[in-house]
């Protein structure tokens, strides 16, 4: 005679798997981005360094859903605990956004078109606290940062200025 | 009373683990037949979230399913269509004709721009020789109206209008709209549901 029925094994089973779900849910966002600079790396870059997507991406692509196809990307992470990094952007005259995103894939701060000097490279200084030296500052209030540069493309014979664009798009340590 | 605990155990971890596992398909299911999710225009449907702090748990876990990093709605504003104007799924073996009647608002003096493109059942690219997934509206003359997009496997169904090809083999698919620099009307939760969205009416 069992101590242990079958509905208390049911039972069980559904609370665990209510808690497998919730867990899941509440850590799903960060697993992928964690999945993605685990990749990063592997893949060989550094913290800061660009992954430049040099080519529209077709049906061969299989590493992320519903990819965009329509904007080239460059993609770095960045640590913020310690150090502080300045991005310099050149001369943009197309689509153009820089999103920062923490683990959680919530988007902190933006760079778009509107923040550029139309004629002349721009630079800010990306940091967890405020330096007041006056320049143009992003507070991320994060530790880990991911940073996607979206450059939009106006034709596909125009994709060299855009190779040109993310040749010249800067992430150093300040 | 150990073969039991041991059992116990056995199923807890079995409960966990399939839910870790399966949580994914869970999401599509959530993302693709909850009614309650988000906001809709005709066959589109949006949802404000994307990037947000704020956003609840179960959406901002959805968002990462279908579209990791993406930008938030301030930014661009995401659409996404399952089925046509008479409610029925998106299917290849069916031809569809997407009609825009008005400007989708978009900031377009700001480089603001929109695309259509179309996803396989698997949330990937569908194959064709053409490497055309998508329409985008500067395929089309400003300002001028209808405009008008095709959606088949058969190579020569047009000549009046643009072609995004679907895939050869049966599925279903989606299309997702994408509005970079959107104007306010669009960001707008009570505004967004009465901008001209584009119909997506099947041919056969």
């Amino acid at each position: 005679m069992p101590n242990i029925n079958l509905l208390t094994y049911i039972l069980v089973f559904i609370t665990a798997f209510i808690i497998g779900i919730v867990y899941s849910i509440r850590t799903y966002p960060k697993r992928e981005v964690a999945q993605l600079f685990e990749t990063f790396l592997k893949e060989g870059y550094k913290i800061s360094e660009w992954k430049h997507f040099r080519e529209l991406v077709d049906h061969h692509v299989k590493y992320i859903v519903k990819p965009n196809c329509e904007t080239l990307y460059s993609s770095t992470f960045i640590r913020l605990e310690n150090d502080n990094y300045k991005l310099t952007i050149p001369q943009v005259s197309e689509y153009f956004s820089v999103s920062f995103l923490n683990i959680d894939t919530d988007v902190i701060a933006y760079i778009t078109n509107l923040q550029l000097n139309k004629s002349l490279p721009t630079s800010f200084v990306l940091s967890n606290k405020p330096n007041n030296k006056g320049d143009n500052e992003i507070i991320l209030n994060t530790n880990l940062c991911w940073i996607i540069v979206r450059y939009g493309i106006p034709s596909a014979d125009r994709i060299h200025e855009i190779h040109e664009l993310q040749n010249n798009i800067d992430l150093i340590r300040a | 009373m150990m073969l039991d605990l041991f059992i116990l155990v056995l199923v807890s971890v079995l409960g966990f683990y399939l839910a870790y596992k399966y949580l994914p398909q869970l999401l599509d299911f959530v993302i693709e037949k909850s009614s309650k999710r988000g906001y809709y225009n005709k066959s589109w449907k949006t949802h404000f979230g994307v990037g947000r702090k704020d956003t609840n748990r179960i959406e901002k876990a959805a968002i990462a399913r279908v579209g990791l990093g993406g930008n938030s709605s301030d930014e661009t504003v995401y659409w996404n269509a399952f089925t046509d104007s008479n409610g029925q799924d998106l299917n290849t073996e069916f031809e569809y004709m997407i009609v825009l009647q008005n400007e989708i608002p978009i900031n377009y003096d700001n480089y603001g721009f929109w695309s259509i493109t179309a996803y396989g059942h698997d949330k990937f690219l569908m194959e064709n020789t053409n490497r055309k997934y998508l329409a985008r509206n500067s395929d089309f003359s400003k300002g001028v109206f209808p405009q008008t997009i095709y959606l088949s496997n058969k190579k020569t169904i047009r000549k009046d209008g643009l072609l995004i090809p679907l895939s050869d083999k049966k599925q279903k698919f989606s299309l997702a709209l994408r509005c970079y620099r959107p104007l306010e009307e669009m960001k707008s939760e009570s505004q967004c549901l009465n901008i001209s969205m584009p119909e997506i009416i099947c041919l056969t």
